[in-house]
């Protein structure tokens, strides 16, 4: 069975600039990922370069066994790419419901599943993108990916400048999400103790590289190799 | 005094109608491709000649050749974002400039071979001949369908904006390229329909204001400034913003020149100058 992700010796960045260094590795179907890191070692250009949305030197990206490499992004998001981004980029000039319209797919997620996950999301349907708060803008931005129905699921920092009530709330659903259905998802992440708690395999990041890929348990069960890695007070 | 007053507002909106119809696809096109397309105006004069080609030479109906024009010229605008405008986006702004203003000037000395020197006028039907009384006071008919063009079209523009899901691709796009194109919007096609529209209804515009803004060569270069005012003080992006920009300014200039003609276009710069120091991204910009 082909993985539902698999990166091989990727080289990536902006423009000219390369941030991503010879990075590899593979997610099965259904596979559940953390990746977490200090600032600024390229976590959210990763996920931005499975995206599409970054400039690809070198290296192949495989979504089920097919490359994507030279797919735009708006085909990688057809061949099931969901992504949502660190700064939750909201449509201002669309509804909530058109938000979540704007790149409906066929399959089993539909806007009644996502209400269903989101209730708050219904009550201010009519709303526009730029008439929500923190928290409901995420749980848009999380429909909105959903609704592509996508078989992998891109999560950039998506507990980012939320109250802790509002992640307590997002953590559960993203756990419901987890738990059920067979999505494949990669998480990004700087509080490492929702990272360790919500994938069973965890990826750290530095300076473009993989500095570690292995069980989430192994840092739980660790802090000073976890510290050692991330840097203390680097995360959460 | 009344009279005069509902002269100036008649055909102020009138003016503004035209000005509206020609700009609105400009504003659409600038703020969804970040695209400064100064040969614009040149659209909308090869719509006028469609216009007249059709009336004059092949003998049909107006009613067709405005449809002929919103066709042809639609065409010619898809044609051209596919072959040249597509390589330009993201390019600085001179470059954009540059490549603009030659294609304009470029159709002006084409329409100058091949349609002459001179203004040219469209064969208006009968109906459109004639006066319309209005709070007893005759107006010409011509343009008062002007006016009503212009409000079909803004109705047409905010049902296809604001209710199907092209206009919410248009939208989202507008908003955030990156991100519509991670939901999945073709933004590479998105934008070549959005064009071919913009240039399209500039065709319209050129065709039904011909009784406004005369049909010359040099169109595109003569009107420029004001369909870019129209756009800024609109702001980019907004269908309803250009509109209102359109009504002040066409109802601005008009009373200005009726009332003192000596300040010739002083007021409707001055107008332009206060919004845009009060509302830098227009009335309804997403962006200045």
């Amino acid at each position: 069975m082909p993985e539902a992700l698999s990166l091989s010796n990727v080289r990536a960045g902006y423009g000219a600039t390369v941030v991503l260094e010879d990075l590899s590795f593979d997610l099965p179907v259904g596979g559940k990922l953390s990746i977490i890191g200090r600032n600024g070692v390229g976590k959210t250009t990763l996920l931005a370069t499975i995206m599409g949305l970054t400039r690809l030197h070198a290296g192949r990206i495989g979504l089920g066994g097919v490359d994507i490499a030279a797919l735009r992004p708006n085909r990688r998001a057809h061949a099931g790419i969901g992504f949502v981004p660190q700064q939750r980029e909201i449509f201002p000039s669309l509804t909530v419901e058109e938000n979540l319209l704007v790149g409906l797919r066929p399959g089993a997620w539909t806007l009644e599943r996502i209400y269903d996950l989101f209730p708050r999301l219904q009550q201010r349907r009519t709303n526009m993108g730029n008439q929500l708060s923190g928290g409901e803008q995420q749980m848009l931005a999380f429909g909105r990916a959903l609704l592509t129905n996508p078989s992998l699921l891109l999560l950039d920092e998506p507990f980012e400048g939320l109250a802790p009530v509002i992640v307590e709330q997002l953590f559960h659903a993203l756990l419901r999400l987890r738990d059920e259905g067979n999505l494949s998802i990669i998480m990004v992440e700087q509080h490492a103790k929702l990272a360790l708690a919500f994938a069973p395999r965890t990826m750290v990041m530095s300076r473009g590289r993989i500095a570690f890929d292995g069980a989430s348990q192994a840092l739980i069960d660790d802090p000073a190799k976890l510290d050692a890695l991330c840097g203390i007070g680097g995360l959460h | 005094m009344i009279t005069a007053a509902l002269t100036i507002l008649f055909h102020g909106l009138a003016f503004a109608m035209v000005l509206y119809i020609v700009s609105v696809g400009l504003g659409i096109t600038m703020g969804l491709m970040n695209f400064a397309n100064l040969a614009h105006g040149a659209f909308a004069a090869a719509g006028g000649y469609v216009v007249v080609m059709a009336t004059r030479s092949l003998g049909l109906p107006f009613w067709v050749a405005l449809p002929a024009a919103f066709v042809t010229v639609a065409l010619a605008g898809a044609v051209v974002e596919r072959l040249v405008v597509r390589t330009l986006y993201g390019a600085d702004e001179l470059r954009q400039v540059l490549f603009s203003i030659a294609l304009l000037f470029m159709a002006i000395a084409g329409f100058t071979l091949a349609f002459g020197p001179l203004q040219q006028q469209p064969e208006i039907p009968a109906a459109l001949s004639g006066q319309v009384t209005l709070g007893g006071i005759d107006f010409p008919a011509y343009r008062a369908f002007v006016i009503v063009a212009g409000v079909a079209i803004l109705a047409a523009l905010w049902l296809l904006i604001g209710r199907t899901r092209m206009g919410m691709r248009i939208r989202a796009a507008v908003d955030n390229r990156n991100m519509a194109e991670a939901v999945g919007v073709d933004t590479r096609m998105l934008f070549t329909l959005t064009f071919a529209l913009g240039t399209g209804i500039a065709g319209l515009g050129g065709g039904i204001g011909a009784d406004v803004l005369s049909i010359t060569p040099t169109y595109g270069q003569e009107y420029l400034v004001l369909f870019l005012i129209v756009v800024a003080v609109g702001g980019l992006g907004s269908i309803f913003g250009p509109f209102l920009a359109a009504l002040c300014i066409g109802v601005v200039d008009v009373a200005g020149k009726y009332l003192i003609p000596e300040f010739g276009a002083f007021f409707i710069y001055g107008v332009v100058i206060a919004i845009l120091l009060a509302k830098p991204a227009g009335f309804f910009g997403v962006r200045s």
